[in-house]
């Protein structure tokens, strides 16, 4: 029985009483079509253990990139079903076309389709089953039932292809790549003449020096070119989602941290185009991480662990032993972060460590800009926080961490190619 | 507008008209007023999706029957009334269930419906005409007693229905 027979069978004891306050009997009668409306719910009430619904669902990225979901409901009973859909992922977003609901009869053998699409920037889209709820004729008897189908589909973040970038970190792997290792070894790139000593390839022998001078051979070195161990840090602390957002919903509008999220997944996949290793944590979820790897498989790991990330967890002395743990000692460390006024001695522990690190710092005053009023006072407030947010790049700065300044309208490439470039002074970029 | 509203539509104002004639006949015009205005609810009710709309309505609509039944109106309009409400308040709610874009087939809906509200409401409505033609002299004890023993049927059927 649902709310609406209750209502029903409520409205019965109100006419029931209210004969009998007026001592009016006929007034009893008239609760008679709702007695009877009862009865007939009551008696085509749906048997629970008679349904026989089976779901299929299909989950797919169309060509104009939303997502679009096709659920399939069969009743493989021998009654025909009035029957109630809901169907919907975790976490939930706005439809955009179609509709996640349905309500329709079901004669057996029947098949009945859900079909509707939404838009998302990323996310990571969980489904277990659609709800049925199955009811009598008149809607007033109902038996609910969970349709098992589950799903799981992942929107990467899209990405800005980079060109190659070339990094000068403190350490490299002992793996062929592409950064110069200042070491001599089988490279491309010449670097330097020694003695020659067994086993040294006659194909490297500097012939005019040798004959030079008589009686000694010499060899010629070129630079070992190896791989990086780059690591990328995204904050995705509370303050790190400046924007639009829904609580509750997967992302479906730009917001600060999607630039950040979309920045992280494009340098990720750049890195590892050029063969280094790279490895993410997500700063504010110390359980989101991946670990260092290679290669497409790695890339994979990566945007689906950026689809579902979302502003989580406050900043702590924690993040600095997670970052510790996470990264080797010497890495290149790039973290994505709009800075909170207390992280400059996260970054101090961080150079303690010994590791090389680079700041993106997307802007949070210019992307907001736009919605501050024209007033004085709004643009009194624009000037302080530009002013304080210009102080916490210095703090970070003053620790000889190269900081981007990045406006997210402004492409980033420049900025971070300009930024790991060996420089002498470690200012603001 | 879906058939199943436009259906709502005819129940609702068929439903009101009743109880203006039932007011008229009796020669109480404020009733009739109070009619046409909760016509005009209805209308309300079914264009938004109010929630309690049509429960309120059906509400209103049975306070206006009993009224008319004790302003002396016959029982038969006042049951008719009453059967046209229910229906009006059961298509309206159907017309709720139905999810714009979320197809379904609305007419075969529409056509269960209205055969269920048939085969569910004409015997009472058939009941009360009968009542209202049989002249019953019932104390008034014996029949506080028949509606305790209805709300006691009512509450064990509530209990067995789950």
């Amino acid at each position: 029985m649902n709310g609406r027979a209750l209502t029903l069978a409520a409205l019965v004891f109100g006419l029931f009483f209210a004969a009998v306050a007026t001592r009016r009997p006929e007034v009893a009668w008239l609760a008679a079509p709702l007695l009877t409306l009862l009865a007939a719910g009551a008696l085509r009430a749906p048997d629970p253990e008679a349904i026989r619904l089976v779901a299929q669902r299909r989950v797919e990225r169309s060509a104009d990139g939303s997502v679009r979901v096709r659920v399939a409901v069969s009743n493989q009973g021998a009654a025909p079903l009035h029957v109630r859909l809901l169907d919907g992922p975790r976490p939930a977003v706005r439809v955009t076309e179609g509709a996640r609901r349905l309500c329709t009869v079901l004669s057996p053998a029947e098949e009945v389709v859900l079909e509707y699409g939404f838009r998302v920037l990323r996310g990571r889209f969980v489904w277990s089953a659609v709800q049925a709820v199955v009811t009598d004729p008149l809607g007033l008897a109902e038996a609910a039932a969970e349709l098992p189908s589950p799903a799981e589909f992942h929107v990467h973040p899209e990405l800005v292809r980079f060109r190659p970038l070339p990094l000068q970190p403190r350490r490299t792997l002992p793996a062929p790549g592409s950064v110069a290792a200042r070491v001599g070894g089988g490279g491309t790139e010449f670097f330097g003449v020694r003695e020659y000593q067994v086993g040294d390839s006659l194909r490297w022998l500097d012939w005019r020096l040798t004959a030079r001078h008589p009686g000694r051979l010499f060899t010629r070195e070129f630079e070992q070119e190896q791989i990086a161990d780059v690591g990328l840090v995204l904050d995705a602390r509370v303050g790190a989602e400046q924007g639009p957002g829904e609580e509750g919903h997967a992302p479906a509008t730009e917001s600060l941290f999607e630039h950040a999220v979309r920045a992280t997944a494009s340098l990720a996949e750049i890195f590892l185009r050029q063969g280094h290793r790279v490895s993410l944590l997500v700063l504010g979820e110390t359980e989101v991480r991946v670990f260092p790897a290679f290669g497409r498989i790695q890339l994979k790991r990566i945007l689906s662990c950026l689809a579902g990330v979302h502003p989580h967890g406050e900043a702590g002395g924690g993040h600095a032993r997670s970052l510790a743990r996470m990264f080797p000692a010497r890495s290149l460390l790039l973290v994505l972060s709009p800075l909170a006024f207390d992280d400059a001695p996260l970054f101090h522990r961080l150079k303690g460590h010994g590791r090389q690190v680079v700041v993106v710092c997307p802007d949070a005053i210019d992307f907001h800009a736009g919605a501050v009023g024209r007033d004085p006072v709004g643009q009194l407030a624009l000037r302080a926080a530009r002013v304080e947010r210009q102080l916490g790049l210095r703090a970070v700065a003053q620790l000889r961490i190269p900081v981007v300044d990045w406006q997210v309208s402004q492409p980033l490439y420049p900025l971070i190619r300009t930024a790991l470039r060996p420089a002498r002074g470690q200012r603001p970029v | 507008m879906g058939t199943s509203r436009f259906v709502a539509l005819l129940a609702v104002g068929s439903c009101q008209a009743v109880l203006a004639a039932a007011f008229v006949g009796v020669g109480r015009p404020g009733g009739a007023a109070a009619a046409l205005a909760v016509a005009l609810a209805g209308l309300a009710v079914l264009a938004s999706r109010l929630r309690g709309g049509p429960t309120s309505w059906l509400l209103a609509s049975l306070l206006l029957a009993v009224l008319s039944v004790l302003a002396g109106a016959p029982l038969w309009l006042a049951a008719l009334a009453t059967a046209l409400a229910l229906a009006a308040w059961s298509l309206c709610l159907l017309g709720r269930d139905l999810h714009p874009g979320g197809g379904g087939g609305e007419g075969r809906l529409l056509r269960n419906r209205l055969g269920a509200l048939a085969t569910g409401i004409l015997p009472g409505l058939g009941l009360a005409l009968l009542a209202g033609r049989a002249e019953l002299e019932i104390p008034f004890f014996v029949m506080l007693g028949l509606g305790a023993a209805a709300l006691l049927a009512l509450y064990a059927a509530v209990r067995s229905w789950g």
